[in-house]
């Protein structure tokens, strides 16, 4: 009678090699796409730093431009008074104060 | 087939060995070589005025740095660099040299977006770019006294930027790269990220359109009449809150070491670390007391001496002379006979609780450093002498915020409010970390002595004593001026022609809103000197500023006298 026994372990072993191998090819799929992955969070990070202080520079910008002196330069420039005159009308009587002159001194 | 089995369980064996013998000491070499760690430097709290404009932010610089060591030719590359930085290729060389072996050196500091594209493109052998956070001031030197400024390794140097540096300075994260062979970041390691906690923000009380209007009015007055220096205070009654703090000559925060011409005075507060001998400003708290303690009353007549009286050894002048004068005309004509009088009824001990309640010499609590206490002497060193002297503002060093401080009393119904700059502190995502709680004001007059004073008394300075370019058309101002010699330095006398011109009051008399200290320091006497007509119109036109600005309604009619932009940005 032929030995099957010894026959039959050949294809055993080539499948458990073959599921070994299998397992391995996976393991590093698995590992590649993770790298990729946490790869793209690095990237999307420093997208977002950049953004962030790209933020920060408008932000100071912005200040800059709301600035009260720059704002009465530029009205200046287009011709609006944007502080009040130096010289005023006198106020008219206000109750029973009486008027004298002025002296300034004290 | 076995001697395959056994192939493969000898490596597996060896895998194994390694990993129990030597793998702790590979997987270090490991971290070693593939991760770094990076800091994540906190960005510095914001300082912002009460409607929120930012005063002092943090941006980022791109910066040169080298390293030396890896250099293979420092001339060469020094030749690279100043080509594209457009820097003396032989200056650059020799900061190449000085620096010697270390790792890290700053060639310079904020180059341009192109000027970085262009070193990243040459590749120069150990030089690279990055990026540094710099403090900077958006609104210039406005307030700068109040800002500070922070110094080239990021903290705080007077001001809120030091007073505050706790809260704004924030605290750094830092994260974990792992790099491929070249250095490159290739992934960020899950255990390794800490992210920054940015610093707070801290929210002040002064409003940079009324800040701006006061540094104005003080510089012009300054030019006018060639004065030394000057400061405003404007504050609100009511709160305590302060709009604005001006000290003029000011400085720009923006480059701080820029005056190292002996003129670093001028990062003084002075509004509350100078105190000056207040002058006639000071007349209507003695006599608002006087009136309280009955020792006057409204409408008396006063022997004022026709301008000159001895009084013992004193002889005391009026800058006008008159033969007698009212309570409230003392007040309106400045008479220092007539205060002097009313001085003596008053007596010391009565005068020293007057200065005591209304805040003068002791410091106010004013949430800024260095704010001085002023100068009362003790009641054991006052004589006959202060008795004349301390109703006139004499004998007495007060700052300029403890006028406006005191000031306030006749403007919010007879209390003393404590000032302060800062509003509130705000985390980075709009939370309160902390707010001002003001303490409960202390009353220093009773409500008819302050309507007294503020309708009849100080309104009347302004519609026709001495303070009368202090007058607005739309609303009734009300306050004193004031005109006070300096003392000199350790005593002895006055310094000739030396004078403080100052104005203190407040407006709407219906509803007073802002009170208002201008103080200009040594005008040029041959142009004029007099606080009616230094200070005075200084204080009106803020006034007519900040009034417009805050749409607070007119009292009465009359022509449009202030035709612009009135508020908002």
């Amino acid at each position: 009678m032929p030995d099957t026994s010894r026959t039959m372990t050949i294809p055993r072993a080539l499948l458990v090699l073959a599921m070994l191998t299998g397992v391995g090819i996976a393991l590093v799929l698995l590992r590649a796409e993770t790298a990729r992955a946490a790869n793209r969070v690095q990237r999307l990070h420093q997208e977002q730093s950049q953004l962030k202080h790209r933020l920060w520079g408008y932000e100071m910008e912005l200040a800059r431009l709301r600035a009260p002196q720059r704002i009465q330069e530029r009205a200046a420039e287009l011709g609006i008074d944007a502080h009040p005159p130096a010289v005023d009308q006198p106020p008219g009587p206000r109750k029973s104060a009486p008027t004298g002159p002025r002296t300034g001194g004290d | 087939m076995s001697l395959l089995i056994v192939a493969l369980l000898a490596l597996v064996g060896r895998l194994v060995f390694i990993n129990t013998s030597q793998g702790a000491k590979l997987l270090a070499r490991t971290y070693e070589q593939q991760r770094s760690v990076v800091p994540l430097p906190a960005r510095r709290g914001l300082i912002v005025d009460a409607a929120g404009r930012i005063m002092a932010g943090t941006s980022l610089q791109l910066s040169v740095f080298a390293d030396p060591k890896l250099m293979p030719d420092k001339q060469e590359a020094a030749a690279d660099v100043g080509r594209i930085l457009d820097v003396p290729a032989a200056e650059l060389g020799q900061d190449l040299v000085a620096a010697g072996n270390r790792r890290f050196f700053v060639v310079r500091k904020k180059i341009s977006e192109d000027q970085a594209a262009a070193l990243k493109k040459a590749r120069v052998g150990g030089i690279g770019v990055f990026e540094e956070p710099y403090r900077t001031y958006p609104l210039g030197s406005l307030a700068s006294q109040v800002m500070g400024f922070v110094s080239s390794d990021g903290r705080g140097l007077g001001g809120i930027e030091s007073q505050c540096e706790d809260w704004l300075r924030g605290e750094a994260g830092l994260k974990t790269i792992i790099c491929d062979a070249g250095r490159r970041a290739f992934w960020l390691a899950e255990d390794g990220y800490q992210p920054p906690r940015d610093g707070y923000h801290v929210v002040l009380t002064i409003d940079a359109v009324i800040q701006a209007a006061a540094e104005r009015e003080v510089q012009a007055a300054i030019e006018k009449y060639h004065a030394e220096s000057g400061v405003a205070v404007v504050m609100d009654p009511r709160s305590g809150a302060i709009l604005a703090l001006a000290n003029v000559p000011t400085f720009d925060p923006n480059h701080f070491g820029d005056y190292a011409d002996g003129s670093q005075w001028r990062y003084r507060n002075r509004a509350i670390t100078d105190p000056i001998e207040p002058g006639s400003t000071f007349k209507p708290f003695i006599a608002a007391w006087a009136l309280a303690e009955k020792a006057t009353r409204l409408g008396e007549v006063f022997d004022c001496e026709s301008g000159a009286w001895r009084d013992g050894a004193r002889l005391l002048h009026d800058h006008h002379p008159y033969a007698s004068l009212s309570f409230e005309d003392i007040l309106a004509k400045s008479s220092n006979i007539g205060m002097a009088k009313i001085g003596k009824r008053l007596g010391n001990k009565k005068m020293q609780a007057a200065l005591k309640a209304f805040g003068f010499g002791s410091k106010s609590g004013i949430d800024l450093d260095g704010e001085a206490a002023g100068i009362v002497r003790p009641p054991h060193q006052w004589n006959s002498f202060s008795t004349t002297s301390i109703p006139m503002g004499q004998e007495v060093g007060v700052t300029p915020l403890q006028l406006a401080r005191a000031f306030c009393v006749f403007a919010n119904g007879g209390m003393l409010v404590e000032p302060f700059v800062i509003r509130a502190v705000l985390a980075s995502d709009g939370g309160v970390v902390q707010e001002h709680r003001p303490p409960a004001p202390k009353r220093a007059l009773s409500k008819s002595i302050v309507a007294t004073m503020k309708d009849t008394v100080l309104t009347g300075v302004v519609n026709h004593g001495t303070g009368t370019t202090a007058a607005l058309t739309h609303y009734q101002v009300f306050g004193k001026t004031g005109t006070a010699q300096i003392p000199k330095q350790g005593g002895g006398g006055y310094v000739p022609d030396a004078y403080v011109s100052s104005f203190i009051g407040a407006a709407p008399a219906d509803d007073p809103r802002l009170v208002v200290v201008v103080c200009i320091t040594k005008p040029k006497k041959s142009i004029g000197y007099y606080g009616g007509t230094v200070a005075a119109p200084a204080a009106r036109q803020i006034l007519a500023s900040a009034l417009a600005y805050m749409q607070v309604p007119q009292e009465r009619e009359g022509p449009t006298e202030y035709a612009g932009l009135t508020g908002g940005d």
